[in-house]
């Protein structure tokens, strides 16, 4: 017996299904079954983060050695642990952490780094070592090439941020989209929704296109009020909440899309990076734990995961001008209500190096392995090209 | 040829506005009020010979190809595409010859090219122009110019297969979206359709066939066993029936509603191709000419397509005497689910239905309110109704109702409406029919 789902997806009377102005999608051909679906947002952090100074290996000698002027003094780290702590500009995610909502995994990387940004964020999104696989293609765009319906008109990626969709979420015939900001979403004018009764019959092409412009006005008329007016919902004033609350007020709509994506630039820190990097991570912490709660807030806290990744870290030894050039592996972070929580790999040693650098201890693959299987539900081995042993970021 | 025959006017299927505006807005981005008045008073031959000739399009500027090329070059020289975008927009608005420009967007669908990865402006544009030169001539010639353009082949990875390294991208494509389509091969055909493919490199940002790089020996394709190269392999898969097939599909999907043009009338056409060489002017003619292409079941029964949705109200309301501005209409087309340069994947842009999404839909609206308020201008500019009524002798209001509803949704209803123009006007752009043609 097919499910209601299937029913509603194959049958040829999809009139049955009930008129959802599903936000983004061709509204007319939604099935609503896929509300309780996992969601998985990705944060990336565009320039190569400074890993050493976010997740901060406190207790190890060496680490004051290779930071002079860039030291974050002792006392003022967001302390995880005995010997690992956060960069204090990280208040709200050092909160999250004690309430397991927020976890750290030091040492992501891949063998052989590449300490070139492009070359090293086409590995990150094709999750291929190989460049001859850098073929602008990524795991959640083949995933979603895995489990895609031809009929299906929802977006599987929603990317919101102004530069072109990335390769991450790109897939073969994956329908990704772009959203540049809220303001795209909003009718201009009060038009009215014309009060006619439109049968049905969405064979017929002026009914099908008077049923969209129905749903997609009473869309925009519930993604307007889908604004939190109180206190701008927690959000900060800052470019990365904007877009996440954004993503939040999409998720809430529920369109059926699962994979968001966006950014956070200015991580190339090469010199004067001291208070660059300390407002840069304050953004993010606060802009997180903002979309966070307000996720909480919805009900929604354990449907969502973040996944949050630079394209690599920076070298250990901090450079003359008060910054750091390009390194090799950092820290990942995943949050939401359903992580593994702590910190949940072996931070690198500072004085078992490979090139002068630290060496990886978890390859990215494992972390979208876990996600792919064990969060999204769907298969890791092909949009990974290959199996990785997952290393579990969520909880069962 | 019963099913293509040319459509001459019957008591049952006359020549009027309502044709007239059918066969601009469905082939060419709309219509005027002069175009109309003129072609109305013509034959039904006439008409679209003028548009197959590229000739008495409205407001085309003396100037406007070398005007083009100015803004063509500076755009290919930023840092951003939205100039270029822009640049072709421009073009659409006004070349005298908009059936290219409607054929040329058919094909950056066809061999949808993106520069998110090509990341060459200059390389995108020439792509356009090259679908451009040979977007109605025979499809043999463009397809093997594409087979030579350095965008299309670093779009497909071309540059990485290579003897004993094959890289399948290109030959996937080429065999599954570009000619055959799928169901028509097998995957040891893209394999050696791939090796037939190696060797074509880019090299000073030219293309260059590598022939130490080039697979010489042997390979079977579709059950023909030689030494293919890319020549050879092209010259395969233009002689097959399959590909006439999937190149008439194209057609039909871009110049007729759904469900109008059946299987019979389909082969038909596709044997006109193949034993035309798959030209596709000729095609195209004949279509354009057909009685299929006139009959009621085509006639606003097709969701317009997000650039005869952006276009065809600024050539009916007139308001391109001063240029709107085109880099803001670029922006406008992207919200409408149109990037041009960056089609989604390599099957390009789904169309018909798939346009309505409700951000789509909202990205409409919005850009109609803008229209109607002048905001597509750096100057607000709205359109001035009094003065197109006047020109166009409507200045009553029925019978101005009548011209918009003629220009805008090709319908010669008669219209008893009590409202003020601009209200008439922004109901007309708010409805459904705004959305077909």
């Amino acid at each position: 017996m097919p499910n209601r789902r299937e029913f509603l997806k194959h049958s040829s009377l999809v009139s049955l299904a009930p008129m959802v102005p599903a936000f983004l999608s061709q509204t007319a051909l939604v099935a609503k079954a896929e509300k309780d679906d996992r969601i998985l947002v990705v944060i990336e952090l565009e320039g190569g983060n400074d890993g050493l100074n976010t997740v901060i290996p406190f207790a190890d000698e060496k680490y004051a050695e290779y930071r002079t002027s860039l030291r974050i003094k002792k006392e003022e780290i967001i302390k995880l642990d005995g010997s690992i702590g956060l960069h204090p500009a990280m208040k709200g995610l050092g909160d999250l952490f004690n309430e397991e909502r927020f976890s750290v995994i030091p040492g992501v990387g891949y063998p052989n780094p590449s300490r070139s940004h492009f070359r090293s964020q086409a590995v990150w999104h094709s999750a291929s070592l190989d460049a001859e696989d850098h073929i602008g293609q990524g795991w959640l765009g083949r995933s979603c090439d895995q489990t895609r319906d031809s009929q299906q008109t929802k977006p599987d990626a929603v990317f919101v941020g102004e530069g072109t969709t990335p390769a991450a979420i790109i897939g073969r015939r994956t329908n990704s989209i772009a959203i540049h900001n809220a303001d795209e979403l909003k009718l201009a004018s009060n038009f009215d929704v014309p009060k006619v009764d439109v049968p049905d019959d969405l064979d017929d092409v002026t009914a099908f296109v008077q049923n969209t412009i129905n749903s997609s006005y009473k869309a925009a008329r519930q993604f307007a009020e889908s604004k939190d007016k109180t206190q701008d919902g927690g959000y900060p004033n800052y470019g990365l909440a904007r877009k996440l609350e954004l993503i939040s007020r999409l998720i809430r709509l529920d369109g059926g899309t699962r994979i968001f994506y966006t950014s956070l630039g200015g991580f190339d820190t090469h010199a004067s990076q001291k208070s660059t990097h300390h407002n840069l991570l304050r953004r993010y912490s606060r802009s997180l734990k903002a979309f966070l709660d307000d996720l909480k807030r919805h009900k929604l806290n354990d449907r969502v995961t973040v996944l949050t990744f630079s394209e690599f870290g920076r070298q250990l030894r901090e450079n003359a001008s008060g910054g750091t050039d390009h390194g090799t592996c950092g820290p990942v972070f995943v949050a939401g209500g359903a992580v593994q929580p702590g910190v949940l790999s072996k931070y690198p040693s500072l004085t078992d190096l490979e090139d002068n650098e630290m060496k990886s201890s978890v390859d990215f693959r494992s972390i979208y392995s876990s996600l792919l299987a064990d969060w999204l539900g769907v298969d890791a081995a092909v949009p990974l090209g290959g199996k990785f042993e997952p290393l579990r970021v969520v909880r069962n | 040829m019963q099913t293509w025959k040319t459509y001459s006017p019957t008591k049952q299927s006359q020549w009027n506005a309502r044709r007239v505006a059918h066969l601009h807005r469905r082939a060419v981005f709309g219509l005027t009020a002069s175009e109309l008045n003129r072609d109305v008073n013509s034959s039904p031959e006439e008409s679209v010979s003028r548009i197959v000739a590229g000739e008495g399009r409205d407001g085309t500027p003396a100037e406007f190809e070398d005007l083009a090329n100015v803004i063509g070059e500076a755009a290919a020289g930023q840092e951003e595409a939205t100039r270029l975008k822009a640049w072709w927009i421009y073009r659409i608005l006004f070349s005298p010859d908009p059936l290219t420009e409607r054929l040329t967007f058919m094909w950056h669908n066809h061999f949808a090219t993106s520069n998110g990865k090509v990341k060459n402006l200059l390389q995108i544009k020439t792509q356009n122009q090259t679908l451009r030169t040979h977007s109605r001539g025979e499809f043999g010639t463009l397809l093997n110019s594409m087979l030579c353009d350095p965008a299309l082949l670093r779009w497909l990875d071309a540059p990485t297969n290579r003897k004993g390294r094959p890289n399948e991208n290109l030959g996937r494509e080429l065999l599954e979206l570009f000619t055959l389509g799928v169901g028509n091969f097998v995957e040891a055909d893209v394999k050696n359709a791939s090796r037939a493919l190696t060797g074509l490199r880019i090299k000073d940002r030219e293309y260059h066939f590598d022939p130490k790089r080039h697979d010489g020996d042997a390979k079977t394709i579709l059950g023909e066993t030689r030494d293919f190269g890319p020549d050879q392999l092209t010259e395969l898969l233009l002689s097959k029936p399959a590909t006439a097939r999937r190149i008439a599909d194209k057609l039909i999907a871009e110049f007729f509603a759904p469900q109008v043009v059946s299987t019979e009338a389909r082969n038909e056409l596709a044997s006109q191709l193949m034993a035309s060489k798959l030209n596709i002017g000729q095609a195209v003619e004949t279509i354009l000419r057909s009685d299929l292409f006139f009959s009621e079941a085509n006639i606003n029964k097709r969701i317009a397509d997000p650039l005869s949705f952006l276009i065809a109200p600024l050539r009916s309301l007139e308001v391109c005497d001063s240029a709107p501005k085109t880099l803001w209409l670029a922006d406008w087309l992207r919200r409408m689910g149109l990037d041009l340069f960056y089609p989604p994947n390599v099957a390009g842009w789904p169309g018909g239905r798939n346009w309505m999404t409700t951000r789509a839909v909202i990205a409409r609206s919005n850009y109609c309110a803008a229209l109607l308020s002048g905001e597509l201008h750096q100057n607000p500019n709205p359109p001035n109704l009094d003065q197109l009524g006047k020109k166009h002798n409507a200045t009553e209001s029925k019978k101005f109702a009548s011209l918009m509803q003629t220009l805008l949704l090709g319908d010669e209803i008669e219209n008893d409406q009590q409202k003020t123009n601009p209200e008439f006007l922004s109901t007309l752009m708010t409805g459904p029919k705004i959305h077909l043609h």
